[in-house]
């Protein structure tokens, strides 16, 4: 009982999934309610879940269920509820783009709580098993949804290339765990006779830290290139699910493809579920191999931000321009992770950062969702010459969200990037930190030129019939809105940027010790 | 409701609303006390706001902020009055945007934590992003993205900087806890080796300087003034390149104070090329806004050479210049706006001989530009009078150099008034050209009334920030003897090295 009442949350977002499907055999409205109705079930679930992951935070005590296989510990219910809020907001924006295009609601929404279900399962274990697991729920879920645009060949593109890569990505992570698996044994065996091979992060840890020490350095572990290869196809591996170049290919050609509400999903639920699985390996297991990794995770961190800013700076079609965007973002989180250490901050960084990037991103999409019109059109910046004037309101909120990815205060985006950059100093990485203060100036490049076509150009384009946004779509707007001031300069009342940053403080101390 | 009546009310709002702060601002004018020279209407105790990174708000005012501070709650209320001429779209964005601008500038200068301190720095690039980029002239675009550019790329390196004397602190003084302090008081108590000083400044100072904005960064300032709208022009050029100076005096010197002493030379050395490249560029320009604009980036260098020459007299000199500049350019910016209004060109040919058809114009002008070169009688006399003596007494040659470029400015500045209002009328359309209105009159009114206050009374306003000015050159000289002693010290070792040598031979 206890070990349900601890999977709750994951478990309620798995069966309001299933509900749906049902439902959806028995549905007889129009596609326009259907949806409607789906949404508030769907929303119904997540709220559920949310209340249970806020009543499973304040536990004391083992937190563990199902065997120690999962663990509902505070940095796990931390980086749920930014999945909840996160699949809220794209079910809400969701709505109108489906009813635009004239797709089936089907076993969309069911889809996105799967997929939801898989990145909470990714995170709430200590077994690298389970991640995968996660991973895999996650990642078919998400397979689908890029091609759910049947009808277009792009969205078909993106989803068997989605597909493809993400096999071979996960093929990857999982030989590497393997690999890991297998070394642990021996590698255990150093230090106590009775040592077993094991999945889990913590118990590898301890094994590799007193390994390193009997034998006296990484070098003279036996089998120590074993270890080495795992954990090389473990950063490759999660290296292809956060899109860090050079494992970024897939990244343009699926975001442009995908239904836009998924692709703003994908670009913060899937990063930030690969980044806490990511993370919470790296922080616990990995830390005593820092210096074998740490070289790969440096070029990994300035490939994606140079690289990714770079590009988007010559992309034509928003959609690739964001997709370029998010490249670079997860070059700042990897600061983060080249920042790991036993007295840094950095974890919280990541954790923190994720939160402001999941509300600025989403928003961004949000707007960008409403402003796609048929088949591609409403996509290219040229398209957005003057929508400032057409829609202000919405342009106000598409504005705020470039200039928060840009990182300009007072703004969720400049805290994240202020709480990364304060743990590389700490770190003593200044050289990490001045490249990703230069590239961060770059993106500013492309975030203004959102702007400058949105405001500042003139030539409007022909009045066509403008559409009206939905309530749906200006709640899910507001919320973002909202959530990207508040976690840019919220005061200490309660719930501002202490708080959350204090959230984040506690959730690392589970990682990390 | 007409559009325009609609209009009418929201700079009305405006007006008002930056009416009230300017009144609210007088109270501390009149009651700031002279012989303090620490801060002053600050909070009893600092609110937190971030307390695990000892991030607060924390506020107050002393000699080198008051007088700023009153300047922009004075110029922002005449730029939003002179904005109803020529602000005719989307009045209530730029409105907003106004008082958006004013907020963070005025944030800006209370700031005492410098963690706020850099987020309204960076808050008053966006308001002034969008007025020059939506209300601006043709090459609006390029004008203000290269501004914004130029701005971050200045105050990126000031962010890693500020994050790092955050660090230092406290692993200086609290090791293992968690009790931060941005509060840049307790943080200039920070003992940080020369090296590591001599960085931070310079990331401090390339955010200030590109602000200023100092030679040879300044090139995104003619760009932008020609673009903006009169009344960004106005802000920008009387309120905005200020908070350069002010960085410099308040951070650049304070927490650095080793680093700027070392610089100083290398820094008055730059300053004298801008004041000099400055005025012979204003020479060449044949538009009368971008000639105003290269003869900021002179009249700013020569505030720059003031506050580093380190002495009471220079600091002081400097901060009355910027007050002198920000009165006299915006109000240079203002007239050129109102022929601007009625002939829709700037060009300096366009015109000739105008004061026969614009009197009250011509002898509003002229006073403006006597304030501008520094004549008697003037605000810009006592600026450039002080900053020269403070120069004096810190290199002659570079004194001489800066003279050179005061009468340089007298020259283009005669000129350009002989061409625009002195002779016939040569060009047709000028003949009908409307004098100011009474609106436009009182428009004007407060910023010569200013000029000539400030330029017959100046006692009154450089006691105000004499304290405070004496105290930051205070420090800057305890560090200079702390120098010389360990230089000292080192010629000592050097002589006793070569005396052993010389006994062991």
């Amino acid at each position: 009982m206890q070990d349900l009442i601890r999977a709750a949350p994951i478990l309620v977002v798995a069966l309001t999934g299933i509900v749906l499907l049902i439902l959806d055999a028995f549905s007889s409205e129009t596609p326009d309610e259907e949806g409607h109705f789906h949404i508030t079930v769907g929303i119904f679930g997540l709220a559920l879940s949310l209340v249970l992951c806020l009543m499973a935070w304040g536990k004391p005590g083992d937190t563990t269920f199902f065997a120690g296989l999962g663990k509902m510990d505070k940095y796990a219910v931390f980086l749920n509820i930014t999945f909840l809020f996160g699949a809220g907001l794209t079910m809400l924006v969701s709505a109108d783009y489906l009813c635009k295009f004239d797709v089936e609601v089907g076993e969309f929404y069911s889809l996105l709580l799967f997929a939801t279900s898989g990145m909470m399962i990714m995170v709430s274990t200590t077994n690298m098993l389970i991640i995968f697991l996660g991973l895999e729920v996650m990642s078919l879920a998400f397979y689908i949804l890029c091609g759910y645009l049947r009808a277009r060949p792009k969205s078909i593109e993106a989803s068997m290339k989605y597909f493809l890569m993400g096999a071979f990505a996960t093929g990857i992570v999982f030989y590497g765990i393997v690999l890991l698996y297998g070394i642990s044994g021996p590698i255990g065996k150093l230090t106590q006779p009775l040592a077993k091979p094991t999945l889990d992060v913590a118990v590898f840890s301890t094994y590799v830290s007193q390994g390193i020490e009997k034998a006296g350095g990484f070098d003279s572990l036996p089998n120590h290139s074993v270890l080495m290869l795992g954990v090389a196809l473990l950063v490759i591996g999660f290296g292809f699910k956060v899109a860090s170049v050079p494992f970024h290919m897939w990244a343009p050609d699926v975001y442009e493809g995908a239904p836009t509400t998924i692709t703003g999903f994908m670009a913060t639920g899937v990063k930030a579920a690969a980044f806490g699985a990511f993370v919470r390996i790296f922080a616990s297991s990995m830390l005593p191999l820092k210096d074998q990794w740490h070289q790969a995770i440096w070029w990994l961190a300035v490939l994606s931000m140079f690289g990714g800013n770079l590009i988007a700076i010559t992309q034509t079609n928003i959609k690739r321009m964001m997709a370029y965007s998010s490249i670079a973002h997860a070059g700042y989180m990897l600061i983060g992770l080249c920042s790991l250490g036993p007295d840094s901050s950095s974890a919280a960084a990541i954790l923190y950062y994720l939160v402001a990037y999941a509300f600025m991103n989403l928003g961004a999409f949000a707007v960008i969702s409403f402003l796609e019109t048929k088949e591609g059109r409403g996509l290219s910046l040229d398209e957005y010459s003057g929508l400032g004037m057409k829609y202000p309101a919405l342009c106000a909120a598409l504005a705020l969200f470039m200039l928060s990815l840009g990182g300009i205060p007072p703004t969720a985006g400049f805290m994240g990037k202020f709480y990364v950059f304060r743990a590389a100093i700490i770190s003593g990485e200044y050289t990490l930190a001045g490249l990703g203060i230069l590239s961060s100036l770059i993106s500013l490049y492309y975030y203004l030129r959102v702007l400058v076509r949105a405001y500042m150009d003139k030539s409007v384009a022909p009045d066509e019939h403008l559409p009206v946004p939905s309530t749906f779509l200006k709640v899910a707007t507001g919320v973002a809105v909202v959530g990207t001031l508040w976690l840019g300069f919220g005061p200490n009342i309660g719930f501002g940027v202490e708080d959350i940053w204090q959230w984040a403080i506690l959730s690392q101390s589970q990682i990390m010790w | 409701m007409s559009p325009d009546r609609k209009g009418r009310e929201l700079m009305y709002t405006a007006l008002a609303v930056s009416g009230f702060t300017f009144l609210g601002s007088l109270y501390f004018f009149f009651t700031f006390m002279n012989s303090e020279s620490g801060f002053q209407f600050g909070l009893d105790r600092p609110l937190a706001w971030i307390p695990s990174l000892g991030i607060s708000w924390q506020v107050g005012l002393d000699g080198i902020s008051i007088l700023l501070y009153v300047l922009t709650t004075l110029i922002t209320p005449l730029a939003i009055l002179s904005a109803d001429s020529h602000i005719k779209e989307r009045k209530n964005l730029f409105y907003g945007m106004m008082l958006v601008l004013e907020t963070a500038m005025l944030g800006a200068l209370i700031s005492l934590d410098l963690f706020m301190f850099y987020v309204f720095w960076e808050l008053m690039l966006i308001p002034m992003y969008f007025i020059i980029g939506l209300w601006g002239g043709p090459r609006r675009i390029y004008a203000t993205v290269k501004f914004f550019l130029f701005t971050m790329a200045g105050s990126l390196p000031m962010f890693l900087a500020i994050l790092y004397v955050y660090w230092k602190y406290k692993t200086q003084f609290y090791p293992g806890g968690e009790a931060f302090v941005l509060n840049w008081i307790e943080l200039s108590q920070l003992d940080l080796k020369a090296p590591e000083q001599l960085y931070l400044f310079l990331a401090f100072a390339i955010s200030f300087a590109v602000k200023v904005p100092m030679f040879p960064l300044h090139t995104w300032l003619p760009d932008a003034h020609v673009e903006a709208p009169t009344a960004g022009s106005i802000i920008l050029a009387g309120v905005l390149l200020k908070m350069g100076g002010y960085g410099f005096l308040r951070y650049g010197l304070l927490l650095f104070p080793g680093a700027a002493m070392a610089m100083a030379p290398m820094m008055m050395t730059l300053c004298v090329v801008g004041v000099i490249y400055g005025a012979l560029v204003a020479m060449v320009q044949s538009d009368i806004k971008s000639l105003i604009a290269y003869s900021s980036v002179s009249h700013m260098a020569m505030v720059m050479l003031g506050i580093f020459s380190l002495t009471t007299t220079g600091i002081q000199g400097g901060i009355y210049q910027m007050l002198a500049h920000g009165f006299s350019t915006g109000a240079l910016f203002l007239l050129v706006g109102f022929v601007y209004d009625r002939r829709h060109t700037r060009k300096i040919t366009d015109y000739g001989g105008i004061a026969k058809v614009m009197p009250w114009y011509a002898a509003a002008f002229l006073v403006t530009t006597f304030a501008s070169i520094g004549l008697p009688g003037t605000n810009g006399f006592v600026g450039e009078f002080l900053i020269l003596i403070g120069t004096f007494q810190a290199s002659p040659f570079i004194a001489g150099g800066a003279g050179l470029g005061v009468i340089l400015g007298a020259w283009y500045m005669l000129r350009m008034y002989r061409h625009v209002f002195h002779g016939e009328i040569t060009v047709e359309e000028n003949q009908g050209l409307e004098d100011m209105t009474v609106y436009e009159r009182w428009n004007v009114a407060p910023f010569i009334l200013f000029i000539i206050l400030m330029g017959v009374f100046p006692q009154p306003f450089l006691k105000m920030t004499e304290s405070s000015v004496q105290k930051l050159v205070g420090i800057i000289n305890s560090e200079r003897t702390v120098v010389a002693e360990k230089n000292a010290i080192k010629q000592k070792l050097v002589v006793s090295d070569s005396a052993t040598t010389a006994s062991v031979d």
